[in-house]
């Protein structure tokens, strides 16, 4: 299903934040590594899952490719074009409208005064894509429509919706410029379970319909695999596995990856009863002051169960490496990947 | 038969009264929990199933709320007729809640070596040192790593999903009956949820604790819950043993339920059966079955009679549903 040529390269991206002491004398005492080093691409049409647990970096990520953080490291190339070469908003503008990003709390940036109806319009006017009134209404209403929403509510106020329909708002209104790519960060988590489904139905019938292609990041790794093609893990900060989204259940080579299989509850006793359980120990680390050498190592299970590669876990970071299925973890630097698969 | 029943509670109706009018937030619901069983209750949000747990613990505020009607019989004795003080005594002994929240039961300004040991100096008129033996112990059975270290610092000083360790520390320090854990791992990680859930099985099994488990997540149930109750409005749409419930729902919201949740092991990319429509505005539920406006298989007569209660294969699963999607027994009376 890709194409050879890829939407969006990301390399090597890095974002991180100071932390700063002092009122009068600020110096930066630490650093957050929020995203430490990330490298994948997403071709056109294609739906990117990226999970990982709270604070690895996810939404970090997102927002970093769309330029709403302007990154600490590394390269964005959006359709050839080096975003993080661009200097300033002015350079950016005109590729920000292909650009778009749906957020899980569609009610937090949702503008409470604004009608609906002027929420969805604003990135029309913004990127002086509607000449007229009457256009802009029916271009407006057109995409209620298509996101399921009753066109006569458009002169209503965010308020005035349940969670599910302010989710479909924040869809219309990133649709409005008809972007290309979209960061979905979070959709459908804030959401009921019979909701859920209703959203993701929706962003994959758009998907066919205007050809977009997606970074659908969550949490939970049940809706992003329904939803992807493919699906990088991340863990504090790097992306340690990536691969399409059956292989990455069918045969998960990263630890940490399959701890996360492991730990995701399926809906069916039977299957529940039997599973094998890995229960990782301990909590994730501070990005601020991540582990030396793989990031995992101080909960990682094959650690333990490698002595020979015991001391380079502690000591050497591992790299990203494999085809189509890759993999950031010294037991798989020694034999072919695919053989130590198994 | 009563004997391994712990908790029979009977056609429950609690009522709050707001702007729009009287709430019924749990209206008519029963269940029978046994002794060492888990039951889990799912539904959408506002479906009732807190107010359902409050209730047990008598923790619904008044006003607005109050328990309009039915029984709670905890060991045979009704929890909303006994003393005040009788129940104080039951909420830290035998029965204890956790919530999603741990900073709701946790004081911020109080150590937890401190929080902690009150509860057993309090119940159960232990010494200090004694409370604090007990206390450390049951930190380390939770999972605290070097549990004397940290024993004396604040909850702000532990992470997220420590914090809900020691919160489940504090409720099971009395070894209760009865565990009321209402969305205990809504807000972790799956992979500390993972830890926590088999924290409460490890419990359940050592203790012999019943559970009540309150979740959104039809997987986590699947892999703990002996029974499920599954609410919709306030009301019963369905009760059955884990696997009849997943294997062959009888009520249509109970099926659009599971055929809407994305599992991981799904082999390929397929399209989910969403349920079409929103959740229901309490205030303003249809006559009927209140699951008429978003139901695939609703006639006339839904919208006019709520639906009696069918069993199915035996009174162990029933349903509210007047065209339910499996044969029921024979008709009994509501
Ligand atoms: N603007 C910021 N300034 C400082 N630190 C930040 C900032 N934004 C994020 N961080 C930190 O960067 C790390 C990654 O955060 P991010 O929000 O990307 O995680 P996430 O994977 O999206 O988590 P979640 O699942 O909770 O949304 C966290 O430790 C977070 O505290
Ligand atoms: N203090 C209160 N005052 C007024 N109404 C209340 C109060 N507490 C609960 N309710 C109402 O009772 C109904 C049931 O609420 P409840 O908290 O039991 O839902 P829930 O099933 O636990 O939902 P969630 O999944 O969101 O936790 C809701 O409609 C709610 O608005
Ligand atoms: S590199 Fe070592 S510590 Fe890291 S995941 Fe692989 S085995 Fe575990
Ligand atoms: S009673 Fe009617 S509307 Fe209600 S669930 Fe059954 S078929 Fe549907
Ligand atoms: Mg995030
Ligand atoms: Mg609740």
């Amino acid at each position: 299903m890709s194409d050879p040529k890829p939407l969006l390269v990301v390399d090597d991206l890095k974002m991180h934040f100071p932390i700063y002491k002092g009122a009068l004398l600020r110096r930066e005492v630490a650093r957050v590594r929020a995203v430490d080093g990330v490298s994948f691409e997403i071709y056109p049409g294609e739906t990117l899952g990226l999970v990982g647990e709270s604070g690895c970096g996810k939404s970090t990520t997102g927002r970093a490719l769309l330029q709403l953080y302007r990154p600490t490291g590394g390269k964005v190339v959006f359709d050839g074009v080096e975003l993080t070469a661009l200097k300033g908003d002015k350079a950016l503008f005109p590729y920000r409208r292909h650009m778009q990003m749906i957020f899980q709390d569609p009610y937090a940036c949702l503008n409470p005064r604004m009608t609906v109806g002027d929420i969805i319009a604003e990135p029309l006017r913004t990127h002086g894509l509607t000449p007229d009134k009457g256009a802009m209404m029916e271009q407006v209403q057109a995409l209620m429509v298509r996101c399921g929403l009753n066109p006569q509510y458009v002169r209503r106020y965010p308020h005035e919706f349940s969670g599910g329909q302010r989710q479909r708002i924040g869809i219309a209104r990133a649709l409005a410029t008809s972007p290309r790519f979209i960061v979905c960060d979070e959709p459908i988590s804030a959401l009921d379970v019979s909701i859920q489904a209703q959203i993701m139905n929706l962003l994959q019938d758009l998907q066919q319909e205007m050809g977009l292609t997606y970074l659908f990041i969550a949490h939970d790794l049940a809706a992003v695999r329904h939803i992807s093609d493919r699906i990088a893990v991340m863990y504090l900060g790097k992306v340690v596995e990536i691969a399409d989204y059956a292989s990455l259940y069918a045969n998960p080579r990263h630890p940490y990856t399959r701890a996360l299989i492991s730990a995701v509850p399926i809906p069916d006793p039977e299957i529940e009863l039997t599973r094998e359980r890995i229960v990782l120990e301990g909590d994730v680390p501070s990005p601020i002051n991540p582990p030396t050498g793989c990031r995992f190592h101080t909960r990682c299970p094959a650690r333990r169960a490698h002595p020979e590669i015991a001391d380079r876990c502690v000591n050497e970071v591992p790299l990203l490496q494999g085809d189509d299925h890759r993999v950031a973890c010294h037991l798989y630097d020694i034999a072919e990947p695919r053989d130590r698969a198994a | 038969m009563s004997d391994d029943i712990l908790l029979s509670v009977e056609d429950l109706e609690v009522h709050f009264k707001t702007e729009g009018g009287i709430v019924k937030a749990v209206d008519g619901v029963s269940f029978q929990l046994k002794r060492g069983e888990t039951l889990g209750i799912v539904g959408e949000s506002g479906s009732g199933k807190s107010v359902t747990c409050n209730s047990i613990m008598r923790l619904i505020p008044s006003p607005p709320g109050r328990i309009a009607g039915g029984r709670i019989l905890f060991e045979g004795r009704d929890l909303r007729t006994i003393p005040q003080k009788e129940m104080l005594r039951l909420r830290g002994n035998e029965i204890s809640m956790i919530f999603q929240d741990p900073m709701t039961s946790l004081n911020p300004f109080l150590k937890v070596s401190r929080q902690l040991t009150e509860v057993l100096e309090l119940h159960q008129r232990m010494t200090g040192q004694q409370a604090r033996k007990v206390a450390l112990e049951m930190l380390e059975l939770v999972g605290i790593p070097d549990p004397s270290r940290r024993f004396d610092q604040y909850p702000h000083q532990f992470s997220g999903g420590m914090r809900q360790r020691v919160m489940i520390a504090m409720a099971l320090l009395c070894k209760p009956k009865l565990l009321i854990a209402d969305e205990p791992t809504t807000a972790l990680d799956v992979t500390i949820q993972a830890q926590i859930l088999e924290l409460i099985r490890d419990l359940k099994e050592k203790v012999g604790t019943s559970v009540i488990l309150v979740t959104h997540d039809l997987g986590v149930v699947a892999g703990m819950a002996d029974d499920l109750l599954v609410m919709y409005a306030g009301k019963v749409a369905e009760y059955a043993p884990a696997r009849p419930l997943f294997k062959t729902p009888a009520h249509p919201y109970t099926d659009g339920l599971l055929k809407s949740v994305p599992r991981l092991d799904e082999m390929e990319h397929t399209r989910l059966q969403s349920i079409r429509g929103l959740p229901p505005i309490v205030t303003k539920l249809p006559p009927g079955c209140p699951f008429r406006p978003r139901c695939d298989y609703a006639t006339e007569v839904c919208g006019q009679d709520y639906p009696a209660r069918r069993s199915f294969g035996g009174p162990a699963h029933f349903a509210h549903c007047h065209h339910p999607l499996q044969t029921p027994d024979e008709e009994v009376k509501a």
